[in-house]
């Protein structure tokens, strides 16, 4: 057996190799940067841009072919030129004020969410007490209760802020509930073989191994919180971009609608993009 | 003599969540001298990990009394530290804050940090500070690890199959580097291993465990002088050691083997 070896590793130095291996071509010696980053890693961005040009572009040829109803439909060069003359207005500016005040007023309040998921994931006493309440909390379609919130806290901002949080807060203290009672059971012992305290390990193994939950939990709550924007403003409000989307469709001013709807979404895709930042910043061991 | 570590007829028993009893260890009595360096070779799931969280007091015996200097365990204490089999370092601490864990528990960051510099370039890692595990190979974690215990300045290394993830050149450095810090140091060494060869190569004494649940059944003391050279490799009195060895085993690898067949 172990001549056999040999005889083949003999063998196989002085046969020629079958495959010849060419040198490997380099595009360039150096990577071409532009903004500190490699062209390539570019490209992503590039491609996105230009999908949305063309489905952009594909859009406004319909809509000047007369192949959407103005009516119920617009396309960027109606609802374009009205974002502009809302903003312009001040419209804008006074919708964004407002919302976005109940915005980060009822967010703001929901990251409380983190503290308690915390608590609820170490004692599991609290969690038994806390679950039944959580549960329907979070299996209730929230928004049945504007009406009632507007009722208790009227038509203002102070009714927005409350259904965000309620549909922010339960969000968060789920996925940090979820987040400390999957921390990796053999950091924990690693942390107690090396005379880590019930503080200590704590603070230093559960918490830190939480972080990428709670950020997604943060990230589901700012989609909720935005849904609790709009609803709460499309319900009952006299103010705010759900309102002007209101508003707009009650007089049938497609345009201006679709205008607004783009402020929205630059807003949501805004805040997903800093709790992406934010994910990579403290957790860039998760991929 | 003391013995460093008084093992005496320990037994542990797992609870499972669904109230199956496991009988890890039954029984086992052990005792382990200042300085030696022992290895615990036995078929997996024999209790091999649990035997080293016992010593080191991340468990407690259901049975029997786990003494390290005439002290019954009932917690970790800096005089031990462990290997862990699956490194458990913290994937947001880059490597010197993972090796400077122990201090940093015990609020002495400050005076170990030249003893963690020294012991990342004893292992490889020089360089390798900033970098958090993520972005490690399998080889270098489990070297981030070891020196992770060894910055702790432990008296008694618990080191669970330490080797396993490095490649073979790198692990006969290690090997290497690891006699010589105990025969510089005279630490106590507890090292479990799967390789019979690593284990009589390595150890001045070898204890061989049954299938779970686990008893030292054998115990061989490995007449071999330092540094074993690959003379003292080749000698017919290794292959002695280490065919006996391997017959032990075999028996015990086949209970194994049939219990998990039928
Ligand atoms: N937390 C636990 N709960 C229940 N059973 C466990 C637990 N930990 C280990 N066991 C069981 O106890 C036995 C011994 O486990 P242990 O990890 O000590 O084995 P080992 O000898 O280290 O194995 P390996 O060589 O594969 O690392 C195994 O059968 C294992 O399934
Ligand atoms: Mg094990």
């Amino acid at each position: 057996m172990a001549n056999q070896q040999t005889d083949s590793l003999a063998e196989s130095s002085t046969t020629p190799p079958i495959i010849t291996t060419k040198p490997v071509v380099t595009a360039s010696a150096r990577p071409r940067t532009f903004l500190g980053r490699n062209l390539q890693e570019w490209l992503p961005t590039i491609v996105g841009i230009a999908s949305i040009l063309v489905v952009g572009g594909l859009w406004e040829l319909a809509g000047q072919l007369k192949m959407i109803d103005s009516f119920v439909l617009s396309w960027p060069s109606k609802f374009i030129p009205e974002l502009f003359k809302i903003i312009g207005s001040g419209q804008l500016a006074t919708d964004l004020a407002v919302s976005g005040l109940e915005f980060l007023g009822g967010f703001a309040l929901s990251l409380l969410g983190i503290p308690l998921g915390l608590a609820i994931g170490k004692w599991r006493v609290l969690e038994w007490i806390l679950d039944p309440y959580i549960a329907v909390m979070n299996a209730l379609p929230l928004v049945a209760l504007v009406p009632l919130l507007v009722v208790m806290f009227g038509l203002g901002i102070a009714s927005k802020i409350a259904i965000i949080f309620l549909l922010a807060f339960f969000t968060i203290v789920i996925s940090t509930a979820a987040g400390v009672k999957t921390t990796d059971p053999s950091l924990i012992k690693a942390a107690r073989s090396f005379g880590g305290s019930e503080f200590q390990i704590f603070q230093k193994v559960i918490i830190p191994s939480s972080v990428p939950f709670i950020i997604a939990g943060l990230r589901l709550a700012v989609g909720k919180a935005l849904i609790g924007v709009v609803i709460g403003e499309l319900l009952a409000s006299t103010q705010g971009i759900g309102y002007s989307l209101r508003s707009a469709a009650e007089l049938f001013r497609t345009a201006n609608f679709f205008a607004n709807l783009l402020v929205l979404a630059i807003f949501a895709v805004f805040f997903n993009w800093v709790l992406t930042v934010l994910e990579k910043r403290l957790a860039p061991w998760k991929d | 003599m003391e013995p460093n570590i008084q093992l005496k007829d320990i037994s542990l028993v797992y609870m499972t969540r669904n109230g199956e009893r496991v009988d890890a260890i039954t029984n086992l009595s052990a005792d382990i001298y200042p300085g030696e360096f022992v290895s615990i070779v036995g078929p997996s799931g024999c209790g091999k990990s649990t035997l080293i969280q016992l010593i080191d007091g991340l468990l407690k015996p259901t049975t029997g009394t786990v003494t390290v200097n005439n002290r019954r365990v009932t917690g970790p204490s800096p005089d031990r530290a462990v290997v862990f089999q699956d490194f458990a370092l913290m994937p947001w601490r880059d490597v010197n804050r993972n090796v400077l864990l122990g201090p940093e528990l015990r609020g002495k960051t400050g005076a170990f940090r030249q003893k963690a510099l020294d012991t990342l370039r004893m292992v490889g890692l020089r360089g390798f500070e900033r970098k958090f595990p993520y972005q490690l190979s399998g080889g270098m974690k489990q070297r981030a690890a070891i020196a992770r215990a060894l910055t702790n300045e432990p008296e008694i290394l618990l080191m669970d199959e330490p080797f396993a993830a490095v490649d073979a050149q790198m692990r006969e450095i290690m090997q290497e580097e690891l006699i010589r810090i105990w025969q510089a140091t005279g630490k106590t060494v507890l090292f479990i291993t799967h390789s019979i060869d690593e284990a009589i190569y390595m150890s001045t004494r070898v204890l061989l465990m049954s299938a779970r649940p686990g008893r030292i059944i054998e115990e061989l003391k490995i007449d071999l002088p330092y540094p074993r050279t690959l003379e003292v490799k080749n000698s017919p009195r290794y292959f002695e050691y280490r065919s006996h060895v391997w017959d032990h085993l075999k028996n015990e690898v086949h209970k194994v083997y049939d219990t998990q067949a039928s």
